[in-house]
């Protein structure tokens, strides 16, 4: 018999790795083992896995929220006076506040999480993983707050958008449009308090806020109606400015290919009037000629006096 | 009147314009953030836009002639409100009072009057091609009398 080696206690440690990476949040794993050390090595697995499942979780979420604030920076930058993607940009918005907050709250969970483990264990045995800890939960943070720097800007940069189109709409109508601007600063002003409260520390956000401001939202929205329908009448009003420029436009091409064909005419009935006071003189002095010629009379006669000899000479 | 006014205010929410059917007429409601609103009742045919845009110009007007500040000591049924029966009255042909309409209209009329003028701009091209023609015809038998003419008069000496 060949001498055996007792690795019990390497088989046992990974049962419990895979115990701990499978059920991860199930009180099973609690109840296979008897010994104090084994449990607490798995119970301390149990709640490394589920930290770091937490931890993945909220970064994978944080990057998606990310993706979708850059997509609402280029649709805020994109804004011109005929490309309005108002229902996008609104849902968008809304979409990214949703996961900011829950993101808020997962980093709070994750924090929660990573002080219970650690005050049940001894102290000194956790220091490295507990200082692990707490730098993630760290780097989410700063993550989440930066993001919501950029989404606030995002929303500046839309206000600014917005007073250029507001204040170009004006140069074409004279009614002043200045109620349309005093809903969305006091809706981004709170977005503002709220950001900058949640940058510093992972609060809470309770539902009752998150309730409000989606009704906010909804007021926006009706308002956005009788906007909408002030911004087709100026958009149809400027379409109609355009053809008309248009249109004279080419009224002015053609006034000036007519404007060719009218000295043509003139260079014509000039050349003819040279002509025909030209023909008249001629005429003129031709009739001269005939009707005050002495040469012409002499000749004429001369003439007939020698067919009057010829006749007589010829009978006789 | 006032009591379906009454109503609709206090249904109504906040920063929010709404249009309630009523009957046979429709009422707008604008109710501003200062918790100022204004109520326009009209018939079917008014245009949703310029009715609000009226109650925008009528509680301007109202906030400037009353300020904020003295809302809570009116008295209903006492408050003189002059600009009120000229702005209705103006506002009671939707086409004329409401700039961005009456810019609509004065732009479809020069609309026509351009396309009418491109008509007669046509015509005239056509005369013109005309004359243009006949002109050139006109300097070249012109030419031709004018060399029978000469040559008229240099032959006489044959005879």
């Amino acid at each position: 018999m060949t001498a055996s080696r007792d690795r019990t206690n390497e088989f046992q440690s990974v049962v419990q790795l895979m115990r701990g990476r499978l059920s991860n949040g199930a009180a099973s794993g609690a109840a296979a083992s008897a010994s104090e050390q084994h449990s607490q090595a798995k119970a301390r697995l149990h709640q490394r896995s589920q930290f770091n499942q937490l931890a993945r979780r909220v970064g994978a979420d944080l990057k998606s929220t990310c993706a979708k604030v850059e997509k609402l920076a280029l649709l805020a930058k994109r804004q011109s006076l005929f490309d309005d993607r108002v229902p996008e940009i609104q849902e968008l918005t809304y979409i990214v506040r949703q996961d900011l907050n829950a993101l808020n709250q997962a980093i709070g969970s994750l924090q929660e999480v990573s002080r219970n483990g650690q005050s049940q264990f001894q102290q000194q045995q956790q220091q490295q993983s507990r200082t692990h800890s707490n730098s993630v939960v760290l780097a989410l943070q700063t993550q989440l707050a930066n993001m919501s720097d950029r989404f606030r800007n995002v929303l500046e940069t839309r206000t600014e958008t917005l007073k250029q189109n507001a204040a170009r709409r004006e140069q074409f109508s004279a009614t002043s449009s200045t109620v349309d601007l005093l809903a969305k600063p006091s809706l981004l002003a709170q977005d503002d308090e709220l950001h900058r409260t949640s940058s510093d520390v992972a609060i809470d956000m309770s539902g009752a806020e998150a309730n409000w401001r989606r009704q906010q939202q909804a007021l926006l929205d009706q308002n956005e109606d009788y906007l909408n329908s002030r911004a087709d009448t100026m958009r149809n009003i400027e379409q109609t400015m355009v053809d008309l420029g248009q249109i004279f436009q080419q009224l002015a091409t053609i006034v000036r290919e007519q404007d060719e064909m009218v000295q043509r005419i003139d260079a014509s009935v000039d050349q003819t009037t040279i002509n025909v006071e030209g023909a008249h003189a001629e005429l003129l002095k031709f009739f001269k000629t005939v009707s005050s010629n002495r040469r012409l009379m002499l000749k004429v006669f001369g003439v007939l006096i020698v067919f009057f000899v010829l006749f007589v000479v010829f009978l006789s | 009147m006032d009591f379906t006014g009454k109503l609709i205010v206090e249904r109504s929410q906040r920063c929010n314009r709404s249009k309630v059917r009523e009957q046979a007429y429709i009422c707008h409601c604008y109710i501003r953030g200062d918790y100022l609103a204004g109520i326009c009742i009209s018939d079917d045919e008014y245009p949703d836009r310029v009715a609000q845009t009226l109650l925008n110009n009528i509680l301007d007007e109202f906030t400037k002639e009353y300020p904020a500040s003295s809302w809570s000591s009116l008295q209903p049924g006492q408050v003189q409100f002059k600009q009120l029966e000229s702005d209705l009255a103006r506002y009671q042909d939707p086409k004329q009072a409401d700039a961005m309409m009456r810019i609509q209209s004065e732009i479809d009329e020069t609309k026509g009057i351009l396309s009418q003028t491109m008509d007669s701009l046509l015509q005239r091209g056509e005369k013109l091609d005309d004359l243009v023609a006949r002109s050139d015809a006109l300097s070249a038998q012109s030419k031709a009398f004018y060399q029978t003419a000469k040559k008229t008069n240099r032959c006489c000496t044959l005879l």
